[in-house]
């Protein structure tokens, strides 16, 4: 079959692993419910970042997740890009599905435009990569609740970090610093009021290592000492 | 071409420290269409192999190729079926589902895919479940729903690990014929079981494992024509038994006395003057036809 065909099955398989996951199904009612809670607050870039978030993190812990999800692609023994890459675009299309509803029912306030999506979508795929690559290696609970804690802390400015961690200069220093390297929200704000490249070179760069790191994950195992053949 | 070489393959797991390696100094090989048959107790190194052989294991030390591919490489996975014990299975897909997903990445185009998932389904006779999801299978279902799994997958080598166990004995007979006929087309197979009913129906060759350790090799053909005779022994002349275990080679101890593997010439009577000879007091005889568990026995208690 041609690797268009692998990606697809990939992504389809992707799809079904996420939508019928209770989890996911669970978050994504909560998520409609607190749109429809937050609808007249407006909330724009980073609401959008929070909501597709939280479902990012959730969604994209399943198609690499330990157990049959993992062991699907060893057994299909496709190339790993072509796994990752396609188990990453079905979680992209059901995150974008997402985030277009999530865009229009917030449209009354907010007028949506493609790039406000396009900006929504890099953002929220820079929390969705890195959980993938993370669920084979610590689970897919632990690396749902990395997803889910980047990003509801992270809506919280560098300078905010830096204002409520003034009393331990130490501690502040080391966690800024770490703050301005990884993919969270408040860097989507920035992006939206600031626009460039640098915001966006970040999210992409951080989707890449995600991409990198789930590859090297279905990499044929290393788990006995020497492995010499 | 062998459809698998193995040569002096050691499995340890928890690094070099562990006290006893899962396998150790394993060697041999399997021609294509052979069924062989990999048997021992627990914890004898008979999982450990197929994953080996899978790729989903890296060997500590030796030399693992699959139709002259090393297994674990991309290659090597391509040619091989697995159907681990026990099945995993995603459970949020139907069984449909999850043989197309298979079968798109093996065939070369959709009608091969068709007839992948076609014949599959037919030979595991999975047709009327295989629309349900996987998460109500029952075990035999899932098991069945492995096999299919494996043969759309493996072109030159299934791996089978207890895929015929729990399954009603009707269905294993048509799973087994099913199984002889890809053999007859070329499939080499190892089945992995502690049922060893099926392995003596089903495998043409037995690997006898024991504590990682390959304790023997044989035909089944010539292990099933064999005879033993069993002594039942009178109650105080069980002690006798270890005697006669070393007077006789292959002889094991049974709960009531002494089984005699009937080899090299040795006959009953033969075995029945050694006993007054040695003035042990048989209470009762009977001679069958041996079976597997009779070598597994022996080789545990050698090793």
């Amino acid at each position: 079959m041609t690797i268009a065909a692998q990606v697809k099955a990939e992504a389809v398989l992707a799809l079904h692993l996420a939508l019928r996951h209770r989890a996911v199904r669970l978050t994504g009612l909560l998520l409609v419910v607190a749109l429809g809670l937050a609808r007249d607050q407006g909330g724009g870039l980073s609401g959008l970042v929070l909501l597709g978030g939280v479902l990012a993190a959730t969604a994209a812990a399943r198609p690499l997740a330990p157990g049959p999800a993992f062991h699907t692609a060893r057994r299909a023994a496709a190339n790993a890009v072509v796994t990752v890459l396609g188990r990453l675009a079905g979680v992209t299309l059901l995150l974008l599905v997402a985030t277009l509803l999530a865009t229009l029912m917030g449209g009354a306030r907010n007028p949506a435009s493609i790039g406000h999506v396009v900006m929504a979508m890099t953002a929220i795929l820079a929390i969705a990569a890195p959980v993938l690559a993370l669920a084979p290696l610590i689970g897919a609970s632990g690396a749902a609740g990395m997803g889910i804690l980047a990003t509801l802390f992270g809506q919280l400015s560098p300078t905010a970090l830096s204002v409520m961690l003034e009393r331990w200069p130490l501690v502040r220093d080391g966690a800024v610093r770490g703050w301005n390297v990884t993919p969270l929200g408040w860097r989507a704000d920035r992006w939206e009021a600031q626009g460039g490249w640098a915001d966006a070179s970040l999210f992409v760069l951080w989707i890449g290592l995600g991409v990198a790191a789930a590859t090297w994950a279905l990499l044929p195992p290393r788990d006995i000492e020497g492995g010499a053949q | 071409m062998t459809a698998i070489v193995v040569r002096g393959l050691i499995v340890r797991y928890g690094g070099r420290r562990a006290a006893r390696p899962a396998l150790d100094h394993v060697s041999f090989e399997v021609a294509p269409g052979e069924i062989v048959g990999a048997v021992g107790p627990n914890g004898a190194g008979k999982t450990s192999l197929l994953a080996v052989l899978a790729g989903e294991r890296r060997p500590t030390h030796g030399l693992s190729l699959i139709a002259g591919e090393r297994a674990g490489t991309p290659a090597a996975r391509r040619l091989v079926g697995w159907a681990p014990e026990p099945p995993i299975l995603p459970r949020e897909l139907t069984g449909f589902e999850w043989l197309y997903y298979l079968a798109t990445h093996r065939a070369r185009n959709p009608a091969e895919r068709a007839s992948r998932i076609r014949e599959a389904i037919e030979l595991a006779q999975i047709a009327e479940f295989v629309e349900r999801r996987i998460g109500t299978y029952s075990r035999g279902m899932a098991q069945r729903l492995a096999l299919a799994g494996a043969v759309i997958t493996g072109p030159a080598v299934l791996l089978l690990d207890e895929t015929l166990s729990g399954i009603d004995p009707l269905v294993q007979r048509d799973l087994r014929e099913a199984l002889a006929v890809l053999a007859r087309r070329g499939r080499a197979m190892i089945v992995a079981s502690h049922d060893l009913g099926t392995v003596e129906r089903l495998a043409t060759r037995a690997l006898v494992l024991t504590r990682g350790v390959l304790a023997a090799d044989v035909q089944m053909h010539d292990l099933l024509g064999q005879r033993v005779m069993e002594l039942a022994l009178d109650g105080g002349a069980l002690a006798a038994a270890a005697g006669l275990c070393a007077r006789f080679p292959g002889a094991i101890r049974t709960g009531e006395g002494v089984a005699v593997p009937l080899e090299r010439g040795l006959t009953p009577e033969q075995v029945l003057a050694a006993c007054r000879a040695q003035r042990v007091a048989v209470a009762a005889t009977r001679v069958r036809y041996r079976a597997l568990d009779d070598l597994i026995a022996a080789t545990a208690r050698s090793a």
